[in-house]
């Protein structure tokens, strides 16, 4: 099992700048789901960096404290020893594929082909992780000519196959468009069900809130809340630094008006109409609300053109 | 249950026949014996062709090795996209060696044809000359097709396999399969950049100074984007176990064959052998 702990950790850049991270205790138990959150620069990055090692064996500066992971010590492990533990998913879905490979299953086995496992294996196992992320049918495709999203779940299938227990996810769906990061967040949100230690950072958390055990938010290199979702979004002041999902302001809202009086805030869109159904049945009993006239609007807007296109054709040079 | 449907992929088929990346430089699968040679085979036989025609010293040693070469790619099958390669360098290199040598090579002295022409009063080609360009226009066609055939015939990734397995570093097969997958990026990474810089109001299409001008403006981004790629692949590759030392296994089986250490010595002979045939020439 493989436990994470950070002790009084704090870690300068070699360009300067300060201090990235400063004072971090903190300990992640194993098989947990951990959300991290916070403004940007505030050393969310950073704190993902050290979990692999990535800090301080690829990254100069200072580190003062210790990082240990399933009770090793990071400073004194190689990152590729590091990564059959931990698994890093970077923010940009092409830059971290080899660049050396002509099909996905290449792309795939690369890590496994330098870790020297018998040939059966090393198909079976990739194999098993494309399968296991939903895309065992890109298998022959060749990774340059995916879609964002699917670029990134190749790059996860690549983490995946290493059967790292920990897996950190740095922003993972910052450039995938809505398609492609719900499927990124469907396959991380079953990640912890599968036994892994999760720890995404995401400025968007509504979707992955309600599968989070804990939330961290970072600012300026401290932990500045740490608690479940509940507890964190309902600090006062927290919006300042953490985009809260809709759900949970209309739920603290529906209780500053005092419309509901008990119960947790709304994590999800669901819980969230639920809590204003009774709100809507007696509004509706009550009288008719006031709407926008539709009609009023479809005309104003085709009588004022801002992008018209009128029989348009366009065939590309060459097609 | 998962185990089983692993086993019965094929991934050797696989990887063969997936769509590549439309460039002239594209492995074409085949399954002909040129095809199936181990990949360090061909690029040893290809060098000591290269070799040959190079101390060969006349056109015809050199012509008739691209003919026996023409054939050999004809066989396997990719005579066309070599073809086209060799045609498009060959046709203006070989129009200007003509020309220029047959002209000015300084040994001229045979006439082969003379035109009259106005002024100079006449322009004379000659047999010196036009067997000198013939000569060094069949040792690039031996080097061109030979090569070309060696690339279109074998898959990167089995060509990075057998150099790894004759001891080349994983690094240096990492840089050559890397590279041929770097144009294309940076290429829509370029385009990409010029897309936005336009959408801003960039002229690219004006006189040569704003568009050296918009030059900069797009190799900055360019590079710098490309830097922070490196890192992040870096750090990718690093966690993949890219340094590790030890073992390595690799996803394809690429047979070395008798007829494999045969040929490899059979062409180190053949040089060994022109280049002596040709010392003693100079000796005698």
């Amino acid at each position: 099992m493989t436990r994470i702990s950070f002790e009084n950790v704090s870690w300068e850049y070699r360009t300067g700048e300060g201090l990235a991270i400063s004072n971090v205790d903190l300990d992640i138990e194993s098989g947990s789901f951990i959300g991290i959150t916070g403004p940007s620069d505030a050393g969310k990055s950073t704190f993902c960096r050290l979990v692999p090692g990535y800090i301080p064996h690829y990254f100069d500066g200072d580190l003062e404290g210790s990082v240990r992971v399933g009770g090793r010590e990071v400073s004194e492990a190689s990152i590729g020893e590091l990564a059959e533990r931990v698994g890093m998913l970077f923010e940009n879905p092409f830059d971290q594929l080899t660049g050396a490979s002509t099909t996905v299953i290449e792309e795939v086995a690369f890590g496994l082909e330098n870790l020297g496992l018998e040939r059966e294996t090393i198909v079976e196992r990739s194999v098993e992780s494309l399968r296991r992320v939903g895309i065992e049918e890109l298998i022959d495709r060749n990774p340059q000519r995916l879609s964002g999203g699917q670029s990134q779940r190749v790059a996860l299938a690549s983490v995946l196959a290493m059967a790292p227990d920990v897996l950190v996810l740095d922003e993972p769906t910052s450039q995938l468009d809505p398609h492609g990061a719900e499927a990124v967040f469907e396959i991380v949100a079953g990640m912890k069900d599968q036994g892994y230690t999760v720890i995404v950072v995401s400025q968007r958390l509504d979707r992955l809130t309600p599968h989070l055990d804990r939330l961290l938010v970072i600012d300026e290199g401290e932990i500045a809340h740490d608690g479940t979702p509940q507890e964190v979004f309902t600090t006062p002041g927290v919006e300042e630094v953490v985009d809260v999902p809709q759900s949970v302001r209309i739920g603290r809202r529906l209780r500053e008006e005092e419309y509901v009086d008990s119960g947790g805030i709304p994590l999800t869109v669901g819980a969230a109409i639920e809590e204003l159904r009774p709100q809507i049945e007696s509004a509706a009993d009550g009288g008719s609300a006031a709407t926008a006239d539709p009609v009023a609007e479809v005309e104003r807007s085709a009588n004022d053109p801002r992008v018209a296109f009128e029989n348009v054709h366009h065939v590309y040079e060459g097609v | 249950m998962s185990a089983d449907r692993s086993t019965e992929i094929d991934v050797e088929a696989l990887i063969e026949n997936a769509d590549g990346s439309e460039s002239v430089f594209e492995y074409r699968p085949g399954s002909t014996p040129l095809h199936r040679l181990n990949p360090v085979t061909k690029l040893v036989v290809s060098v000591a062709l290269v070799l040959i025609a190079f101390t060969l010293p006349d056109f015809w040693g050199p012509l008739a090795l691209s003919v026996a070469l023409l054939a050999l790619v004809a066989l396997a099958g990719v005579a066309k996209p070599v073809l086209t390669i060799v045609l498009a360098v060959g046709t203006p290199l070989a129009l200007s060696l003509v020309i220029i040598q047959g002209l000015f090579y300084p040994e001229n002295q045979t006439v082969l044809v003379a035109f009259g022409v106005p002024v100079i009063d006449q322009l004379a080609f000659y047999v010196e000359g036009v067997e000198f360009a013939l000569l060094i226009l069949f040792r690039l066609t031996v080097l061109m097709i030979a090569l070309l055939g060696t690339i279109v015939t074998t898959h990167p990734k089995k060509l990075t396999i057998a150099l790894m397995e004759k001891g080349v570093s994983n690094k240096i097969a990492y840089v050559f399969m890397a590279a041929l997958q770097f144009i294309p990026q940076m290429q829509s990474r370029a385009r990409a950049i010029l897309d936005a810089q336009q959408a801003r109001g960039l002229d690219t299409t004006a006189n040569l100074r704003s568009r050296l001008r918009s030059y900069v403006a797009l190799m900055a981004p360019l590079l710098i984007g490309t830097l922070i790629a490196t890192e992040t692949r870096a750090l990718a590759l690093e966690s993949r176990g890219f340094t590790r030392k030890g073992e390595r296994t690799y996803l394809l089986d690429v047979p070395d064959t008798r007829l494999d250490r045969t040929l490899r010595w059979l062409a180190v002979l053949a040089v060994v052998a022109v280049v002596g045939w040709r010392l003693w020439g100079v000796v005698a």
